[in-house]
């Protein structure tokens, strides 16, 4: 649950990851509006509920810090909100009737190259071809209108190579699940996991690449079978995962517009509220997709503004002066 | 089916036990301005407000004489009353203007105070 709710949501197949790009600019778009909305609100408002927090005690600093919350918000989502105007207009000529590929050229043209660091993930098993198995596989992200860049899947790790800027750990997280599930055909207890995100703590990330190595290494010294839990990908599998990165083209296009926030989540849940919290649950994921980390911005948003138009259009009682 | 049922019984009993929470809703019906019987003595003007709403609270009413011409406030004075749920009340707001008019009469209810 937690995986596709929280670390890799929306990547299970080429339609699940559209509607998760779809989703995610919706959010943005979402997020400025309803910051803006309840700002304005505030302001607009701001004598009717100046008096109500004054009259009931509560501190009239509250509405500057919701006001502090939803500028954040906005200034936050903005490239987002950009982004989201973007895919818009670069799409907008399909509906027209424009040759897909003609659009898929123009959206495939606004990206930039990748700069720094090929982005990289790593799997708790080794994923090798069948026929070689030391060889990577390369799994080309292009199609008709242009390269995204090369995944690279060597061993555990996962690299994009001659990447375009922009996108999103997710494309990693859809080879992962695509190649778990065909794994999972011939070895049905096989699971196949990204277990390090690099782009969010490559410190861990090689620390755990280099155990691999090592055992890889001690592999060919005893020369004995994979030490290290490995899976083959046979001819067909990997003819599969191309042709469908071919298919996410257009949508990982549209992705890049998008800002990419890889953060690690943490939820705490307090026993005893601060400021006598001896004892609180927390649960942590080692990567939060921008889909669950941005909707539940919005979610909170949501909520807040809510709770203030129910103030505005039924104010509570407050003593007599 | 009870997994959707739940949050909106939680949402509804949330709502309806935060309703006796609510203050009014003051609605001015009607004014009527009234001259002193004799110099020197202040003019009154009776005005009718009703609460919209269950909701109970102080509400303050205001009412205002300007001078048609310049868009001077005359006269002004607030009085406070409490409302009950869905009540109506008129309440006599005294103003002494220093002229003998004519006036525009501009009232209104609020809440909070």
């Amino acid at each position: 649950m937690s995986q596709r709710i929280v670390r890799e949501q929306g990547t299970q197949s080429v339609p699940d990851y559209q509607s998760r790009v779809r989703r995610l600019a919706l959010i943005y778009v979402a997020i400025v509006l309803v910051c803006v909305g309840a700002i304005v609100l505030i302001v607009y408002q701001g004598k009717l509920l100046i008096t109500l927090s004054q009259r009931s005690n509560v501190e009239t600093l509250t509405l500057a810090f919701i006001i502090v919350l939803f500028a954040y918000l906005t200034l936050l989502s903005l490239p987002g909100f950009w982004g989201a105007l973007r895919i818009a207009a670069l799409n907008l000529p399909r509906l027209f009737g424009s040759d897909a590929i003609e659009v898929e050229r123009r959206k495939q043209s606004a990206l930039r190259p990748h700069t720094g660091e090929a982005d990289a993930v790593f799997l708790n098993s080794r994923l090798y071809p069948e026929d070689a198995p030391d060889a990577p596989v390369e799994l080309p992200v292009a199609d008709e209108a242009g390269s995204l860049g090369t995944i690279v899947i060597d061993g555990v790790r996962l690299t994009r190579r001659e990447a375009t800027r922009g996108g999103s750990n997710s494309m990693f997280a859809y080879v992962e699940q695509r190649a778990n599930a065909l794994v999972r055909r011939r070895a049905p207890d096989a699971k196949v996991e990204i277990v390090q995100w690099a782009t969010i703590d490559d410190e861990q990330g090689y620390q755990y690449y280099s155990l691999v190595r090592f055992s890889e290494n001690l592999q060919r010294e005893l020369q004995t079978p994979p030490l290290w839990p490995s899976y083959a990908l046979t001819d067909d599998d990997i003819a599969t995962l191309r042709r469908e990165l071919a298919e996410l083209c257009p949508t990982l296009r549209n992705e890049a517009l998008l800002p990419d926030v890889e953060y690690s989540a943490e939820h705490r849940l307090p026993i005893i509220p601060e400021p006598l919290a001896f004892i609180s649950l927390s649960r942590s994921e080692s990567r939060a997709d921008p889909v669950a980390s941005m909707g539940c911005a919005l979610i909170v948003a949501l909520v807040i503004l809510a709770i203030v138009v129910v103030i505005v259009l039924f104010p509570p009682w407050v003593p007599a002066r | 089916m009870m997994t959707r049922i739940l949050p909106i019984a939680a949402v509804v009993l949330l709502a309806v036990s935060t309703a006796a929470c609510f203050g009014p809703k003051p609605t001015v019906l009607s004014h009527e301005l009234e001259p002193p019987e004799q110099p020197g003595q202040p003019w009154v003007i009776y005005v009718t407000v009703e609460n919209r709403s269950r909701g109970e609270g102080q509400v303050a009413v205001t009412a205002r004489l300007i001078d048609p011409a310049t868009r001077d406030v005359l006269a002004e004075n607030e009085v406070t009353a409490q409302f009950r749920g869905h009540e109506t009340i008129t309440v006599a707001i005294e103003l002494q203007p220093q002229t003998d008019g004519p006036f525009e009469e501009q009232v209104e209810a609020e809440y909070p105070t």
